[in-house]
Parts: C-alpha cells; sequence; structure tokens
C-alpha cells in the first residue's frame, strides 16, 4: 500500500464530470446533424437505408453515421450529443430539490431532537415499504407528467429526500452531544448562534459527498424510468404493428427532442432493427454513473480520518 | 427491544390495509379514461372526475372481501390468479438473496488485504462503480450480445434462454441481473465495516498477541460487525425486492413486478389494465414483503449482537 494517497476516485471522478458538463453546454455544437432529421433514403456502398421498412444504417458503416441511426433513421451520435443536456438539467434540478426538502427537515429533525425526529423515523419507514420506481411511476402516471419538468422533479425529489436528511440529522445529533456545545451554552451563546457558528459547520463538509451520491441515484433512476418508457421530453405518436415484444405493447412515441431515457425506452420495440440504440444511451448513462459514483467516492475518502495522507503545502489559513 | 419489535409489526398492520386502501383509490381516480374510452365515457365517469365513487366501491369491495371474494380479472378470481405470479417473484429473489449471502461479503473478504487491513483502492472503485450500475443496462448488454452472436453463427442455437420464465437456464440471466447491484453494494458496505474495525485498538493486541489472521477474523472482527452486515443484508433484499419491476420486465418473467408494469402501463384494453383490486393487491404484497423483510432483519440483528441487548436494557430502544 502507498503511504501517500492520491484520491484516484476523486480526480477521475472531477475529470469525468467535467467532461459531462462539457459535453452538456458544448455538445450541440459538436453534432454533426440535426437530431430530429429522418434519412429515408440512403444509399451507402451500395446498398439502401432508410426508415422502418427498409434495413436501417448500423454503427461503424460509414462516416456519415459513426453510431448508426435509431430507429426512425436519425443520426445516434448527434442525439446522444444532444441528449446530454437536457437529462443532466433534470438531474441537476431533481438533486437540488431533494437537497433543499433534506437539508431543511434534516436541520430541523437533528435541533430538535425527538421532537420532530420521529416524523422522518415514520417516513423511513413508509418509503421503504413501497418500492421508489413505484412510487415515482405512480406520481407520473397520476399527474400525466410525462412532459412537464415541475412534475417530474416532483415525482423524483418526493421519494429521495429521505437519504439527505438522514444523514444531516445523524451528524447534528452526533454533534449536539459533544461537549464544547455544553460550555457555548455556559458561557451564554443563544441557541441561534451555537446553531450557526458550531453545528452546521460539521455538517457543510459532508455535503458535496451527498450531493454527489444524490446525483447518482438520481441519474440511475431517470434512466430505469425512461427505460420503462417514461420519459421527460415530448414528441409524436406512430403505431407500430409489429408485436414481438414481451412488454406489454405501449403506443410507441417517437420522441421529439433526444433525451437519454427516451433513447433507452422501448428495447423490444428495436432490438430487431436497431439493438445498438440502446446500447449506445447505456453506456453514455454508465459514463454519468460512473462519474457521479467515483466523485462520491472520492469526496468519501476526503471525509475518512483514517486514511493516510501526504503532508499539505498549503493550509487553510 | 420488543417494542421496537411490536411497533414495526403494528406499522405493518397498519401500513398494509392503508397502501391498499391507497392503491385502490389510485386505480379509480387515476385511470387514463380519455385514452380507453374515446369520448364514449361508461357511466360513472365524467372528465372532470374520471372513476367511480371510491367510497362505495371500495365499500362493496370490503363486503365482497368478508366472503372472500378478493376481487377477479376477467372472471378468474383473484386468490387463484395471483399466487403464481407470486411464486415465481419468490423464485427470483430467493436465488437472488442467495447469491447476495454468498457473494457479497466473500468479496469483501478477498479485498482487505491481511497484512494492512485495508481495502484495496481499485476493489474500492470496483464496488462502487458496480453499485453504480444499472442492471437493466447489464440485462439489455448481454441479450443484445447472446442474441447478436447467435445469429452471427457463433451458437448453432442460444446458448442461454433470453426471456420467459423457467426453473431451469432461464434462470441464470435474471438472477445475474437481479443480483449484480446488492451483492456488490452488499460486498462495499462489508469492505468498509471492517476496514474500520480492523483500525481499531483491540486488533492491534491481538496481532501483537500472535492470533492469526482467520482468528482476528472469525473471532473478533467479524462478531463486532455482525449487525451492521445483517442490516445491509437486509437492505440489499429490499433493494433486489424493488429491481423485480424492471429486471423481470427486461426478461419478461412473469412475476409480481410484471403483472405491476401490466396493470400500470400496460395495453389499455387488456383485462388487467388499471384493475382496482388487483393493484391494491400488488401494492399491498410489494408493502408486506418489504415490511417483513426490515423486521426480520431487525430481529436477526438483535439476536447476533449482545450490545443491541445491552441497549434495548438500559430502555434505549
Amino acid at each position: 500500500m502507498k503511504s501517500t494517497s492520491r484520491n484516484l476516485p476523486l480526480r477521475i471522478g472531477l475529470g469525468l464530470s467535467l467532461l459531462l458538463l462539457a459535453l452538456a453546454v458544448f455538445g450541440p455544437s459538436l453534432a454533426a446533424h440535426d437530431p430530429l432529421q429522418i434519412y429515408k433514403n440512403l444509399r451507402i456502398n451500395d446498398r439502401t437505408y432508410g426508415g422502418p421498412p427498409l434495413r436501417a444504417v448500423p454503427p461503424f458503416e460509414t462516416a456519415q453515421f459513426p453510431l448508426g441511426v435509431d430507429y426512425i433513421s436519425r443520426d445516434v451520435l448527434s442525439r446522444l450529443l444532444w441528449a446530454v443536456r437536457p437529462t443532466l438539467i433534470l438531474c441537476g434540478v431533481v438533486v437540488a430539490a431533494r437537497l433543499a426538502v433534506g437539508l431543511l427537515i434534516g436541520m430541523l429533525a437533528g435541533w430538535f431532537g425527538r421532537r420532530v425526529g420521529w416524523l422522518i423515523d415514520v417516513l423511513s419507514v413508509l418509503s421503504g415499504a413501497v418500492p421508489l420506481l413505484l412510487v415515482s411511476i405512480g406520481i407520473l402516471i397520476a399527474l400525466d407528467g410525462r412532459n412537464s419538468l415541475p412534475i417530474f422533479t416532483l415525482a423524483l425529489a418526493l421519494t429521495g429526500w429521505l437519504n439527505v436528511a438522514t444523514i444531516v440529522q445523524s451528524r447534528i445529533q452526533t454533534v449536539l452531544h459533544a461537549p464544547y456545545i455544553e460550555s457555548a451554552q455556559a458561557i451564554g451563546q443563544r441557541p441561534h448562534g451555537i446553531f450557526w457558528r458550531h453545528v452546521m459547520p460539521q455538517v457543510w463538509p459532508a455535503l458535496p459527498m451527498v450531493i454527489a451520491a444524490e446525483l447518482s441515484a438520481t441519474t440511475l433512476l431517470i434512466a430505469e424510468l425512461g427505460y420503462l418508457g417514461f420519459y421527460i421530453v415530448g414528441g409524436y405518436t406512430y403505431t407500430d404493428s409489429t408485436r414481438d415484444g414481451p412488454t406489454p405493447d405501449i403506443v410507441k412515441e417517437a420522441a421529439g427532442q433526444p433525451e437519454l431515457g427516451q433513447m433507452l425506452s422501448d428495447f423490444f420495440g428495436q432490438y430487431n432493427r436497431t439493438p445498438w440504440v440502446n446500447i449506445w444511451a447505456g453506456l453514455v448513462v454508465v459514463l454519468m454513473l460512473c462519474a457521479f459514483t467515483l466523485l462520491s467516492e472520492g469526496l468519501r475518502r476526503e471525509l475518512d480520518v483514517t486514511r493516510p495522507r501526504a503532508a499539505r503545502w498549503w493550509t487553510w489559513r | 427491544m420488543f417494542r421496537l419489535l411490536l411497533r414495526k409489526l403494528f406499522l405493518l398492520i397498519l401500513l398494509v390495509p392503508l397502501l391498499h386502501a391507497s392503491g385502490f383509490f389510485y386505480a379509480l381516480r387515476y385511470q387514463p379514461v380519455h385514452i380507453i374510452y374515446q369520448g364514449n365515457l361508461p357511466s360513472g365517469f365524467t372528465l372532470d372526475n374520471p372513476g367511480p365513487d371510491f367510497s362505495s366501491t371500495y365499500g362493496e369491495y370490503l363486503q365482497n372481501l368478508r366472503q372472500g371474494d378478493w376481487g377477479k380479472t376477467e372472471r378468474t378470481p383473484l386468490t387463484s390468479y395471483v399466487p403464481r405470479f407470486i411464486n415465481r417473484s419468490l423464485i427470483l429473489t430467493g436465488f437472488a438473496l442467495l447469491a447476495t449471502l454468498g457473494l457479497g461479503p466473500l468479496l469483501a473478504l478477498l479485498a482487505i488485504s491481511r497484512q494492512t487491513g485495508r481495502v484495496s483502492s481499485a476493489a474500492l472503485t470496483v464496488f462502487t462503480l458496480g453499485t453504480a450500475l444499472p442492471g437493466f443496462f447489464l440485462g439489455t448488454l448481454l441479450i443484445v450480445v447472446i442474441l447478436l452472436a447467435t445469429r452471427w453463427g457463433w451458437f448453432a442455437k442460444l446458448p442461454l434462454p433470453v426471456q420467459g420464465y423457467g426453473f431451469d437456464k432461464h434462470l441464470i440471466l435474471p438472477v445475474l441481473v437481479l443480483a449484480a447491484r446488492p451483492v456488490l453494494y452488499v460486498a462495499y458496505v462489508t469492505a468498509g465495516l471492517l476496514e474500520h474495525e480492523f483500525q481499531q485498538d483491540y486488533i492491534r493486541v491481538a496481532k501483537g498477541k500472535g492470533l492469526r489472521w482467520r482468528q482476528l477474523l472469525w473471532r473478533h472482527a467479524l462478531p463486532n460487525v455482525a449487525a451492521a452486515m445483517i442490516t445491509t443484508l437486509g437492505r440489499s433484499l429490499q433493494l433486489v425486492i424493488g429491481g423485480l419491476v424492471l429486471v423481470e420486465t427486461l426478461f419478461d418473467w412473469r412475476g409480481i413486478g410484471w403483472l405491476m408494469m401490466t396493470v400500470v402501463a400496460g395495453r389499455a384494453d387488456a383485462p388487467n389494465y388499471f384493475n382496482a383490486p388487483l393493484l391494491a393487491m400488488l401494492l399491498a404484497i410489494f408493502a408486506t414483503l418489504l415490511i417483513i423483510t426490515d423486521l426480520l432483519t431487525t430481529l436477526w440483528a438483535y439476536l447476533a449482537d449482545p450490545r443491541l441487548r445491552q441497549s434495548a436494557a438500559a430502555g434505549r430502544s
């Protein structure tokens, strides 16, 4: 074991996250084609490709469509480059909502102790009783929130803030039992002062790790919902008369705007003709998940006091 | 302690009927009426308040319940329709649980170095990445690889069945996909716990006395982490049950997850679609499974760790 410790997950996680951020910001300008452009009739290498009755261009066949085309013959690479942005925006909004709610309730529960803490206990048992995925699907169907960001945010944030709240609450509770809190009270500091000067500064360092972990969990949830057919962008419907899918046959929607959840959906409708769309979208989702998870693991290692560290050449003050 | 168990049991008795009623209400109220009926609304439905009146319908349902009629799906009573699905899900869950119990702690032990008691960085990274991997992506990847390999002639016929239920080779892929994340999650948490234990002073004393690794592990470290490990195993079982929906939909394994998807997001003219008694029953089943898992985990952790019994006796349970 090395005695110094380069925090490799942190570096790789940060690097990947910045890469994803760059993709979200600059991706659409890098796309070679219009993501909504349908290529009805193509002639490549002496074969005809095109929309559903004809074959679809597979990946690595031609430099014009490096990753192939999707089911109705739109360029996959351009769609992927465009798709990162809405997914990351959705992810960011949901995590911000979860953080806000979780922080508030965690602070209240931690500070006021048993009087408010029982609420979190009850809610965690409640949320442990029904799978998260089902609750999100339920809310999305009930409020018909397929195409609206606020409802999607509500559905995903309503169920995930508990983790944040629990972590914040336990941290505050640990700090409150320390002797210096008692001495602060003894010298006459107000509860307000104790809270903001002594208690909360111990909570803030844990937050980046929580944020990264929540980003990872939210991305996973968005991907799962997208796979099951619940994604955020709108689209137009077209009916597909093939019945080769064992999944319940939903009326097919070809989403207009690209989004990673949409690109993951409808695996069985597509796998005969264009199985690679799911794979490429899945790889991008895996990249996102790796980035956020490595980031959260790296931050967790930073917080671990028993880890051997090299001496710093800089100090806080 | 018994108070804690009693509280959880009480919660079970309170929560399950509540969720049952909520499921019933949800199915009656939020059925997407406009899609199915296209303007020819049957009696009791209006566009402003779609769905028959909840209290009278539920009251009727409870009356029928007294005579043992749990509702029907297309003339088959639910009491004979649903158990088949429960059995299939239980088979899947059972095997996934066995895999988690066996492989999880094993991987954690493999990751810990015998000299320093620390987890190797690489193993920790693998574990964290594994918890982030979306199981359904692994599943779709495997399915596509198997199908393409067969199409390209590498195999005469499908090496592993990719769809459907069967108590044979059909089990392999679904259990693999279902158990992937829980195994790595258990490995990750167990490795962290064991690493923390091995840094303690008493382990240093034991090593100084000359105890061998195996004795250190089985006599000293493991009993101390037993309670936390059991809690993690319980949480991973809850993860498995939560993942049933996605995995069963992917592999056409007709269990309760698959049934839930057909009820909520299936074909609109299917007999199961938004079938109120069925939806309520499925929700109640999920809740029962999860809460009983939680209960059994708490009980087992209590039996395994004397410290919990002590703190309970001191009145803090």
